[in-house]
């Protein structure tokens, strides 16, 4: 191939590259900054570490999971560096007990569908809202373990805290969560 | 105010039968849950989980919601982000040129 279409090759394979992993990698982003002009700042900064590493890349794993890892840690990275904002507390958002251990919940009638009340899209905004609302350090881990897939340990690593923490805290976030989404799960009984 | 009295009444029915051996309460069942959906429980843990979801409609509920707002929570996952702007692009391939 002469130097001047390879060139031309290559141009158009990293255009490619780009356009078909960035409208995921923005999104692993924004879930994890809530703020857009951030995520972009966090895809920018993962390409690089992709183009840089990808020669190094071991085939470990598959190449999306390599890239989703730098692009869950340059969120992390810039997440960690913005200012946090005041938070309330998770407690009022977990489950209550009385003295002898007994639930003290006002129960739910479960309906089978909450489809047929709100379309899946609204479904889909009302969740991704509600989760906004639970205090970072439950946010985070809940979007770590259950949205992007990561393992307990994994998740660990990452933060710096141990195993045990993990769980503790993603058992939180997620009561919280169903708290949160009760008027999506369901119509109290009585 | 009626409908406090039978409330009451079943969590007292509740709290002398959560004394019974095998038998947890609701706060106890409450922190085997992760481990439970994980399957962390030994065989004779997850007996005793089991049986408390059985006899309490109440942790039953409670279970179930939980898990509907995880499977929404999963589904998250699949949502890209359909704005990509052209500016961005050219940035990151510019950056690759460099
Ligand atoms: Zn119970």
């Amino acid at each position: 191939m002469d130097q001047n279409l390879k060139m031309k090759h290559e141009i158009y394979e990293d255009r490619a590259f780009v356009s078909d992993n960035i409208g995921w990698m923005l999104a692993v982003a924004e879930r994890i900054l809530n703020d857009r002009m951030h995520a972009e700042d966090a895809v920018q900064n993962a390409f690089q570490k992709i183009w840089a590493g990808l020669g190094n890349f071991e085939g470990r794993s598959t190449l999306k999971t390599w890239m989703h890892r730098i692009v869950v840690n340059e969120a992390l990275m810039i997440l960690r560096r913005s200012t946090t904002r005041k938070e309330s507390p998770i407690d009022p958002l977990l489950p209550q007990f009385d003295d002898s251990g007994c639930r003290i919940e006002q129960s739910l009638v479960v309906t089978e569908t909450p489809e047929s009340l709100f379309s899946n899209a609204e479904i889909a905004t009302n969740v991704q809202n509600m989760i906004m609302q639970l205090p970072e350090k439950y946010r985070i881990i809940l979007i770590l373990r259950d949205i992007e897939g990561l393992s307990t340990a994994e998740v660990a690593q990452i933060l710096k805290i141990s195993d045990s923490n993990v769980k503790i805290r993603l058992h939180r976030a997620r009561s919280a969560l169903k708290k949160l989404l009760e008027p999506v799960l369901g119509e109290f009984n009585g | 105010m009626a409908n406090t009295t039978p409330k009451s009444l079943r969590r007292r029915m509740h709290s002398v039968m959560f004394k019974a051996p095998m038998m947890i309460t609701c706060e106890e069942f409450e922190s085997f849950i992760l481990e439970y959906i994980e399957g962390d429980l030994s065989p004779r843990q997850k007996m005793i989980f089991e049986m408390h979801l059985r006899v309490c409609a109440e942790c039953r509920a409670y279970l179930k919601e939980y898990e509907r707002a995880r499977a929404l929570t999963e589904a998250q996952r699949n949502i890209e982000s359909t704005e990509v702007p052209d500016d961005l692009i050219a940035a990151i391939l510019a950056a690759r040129g460099a």
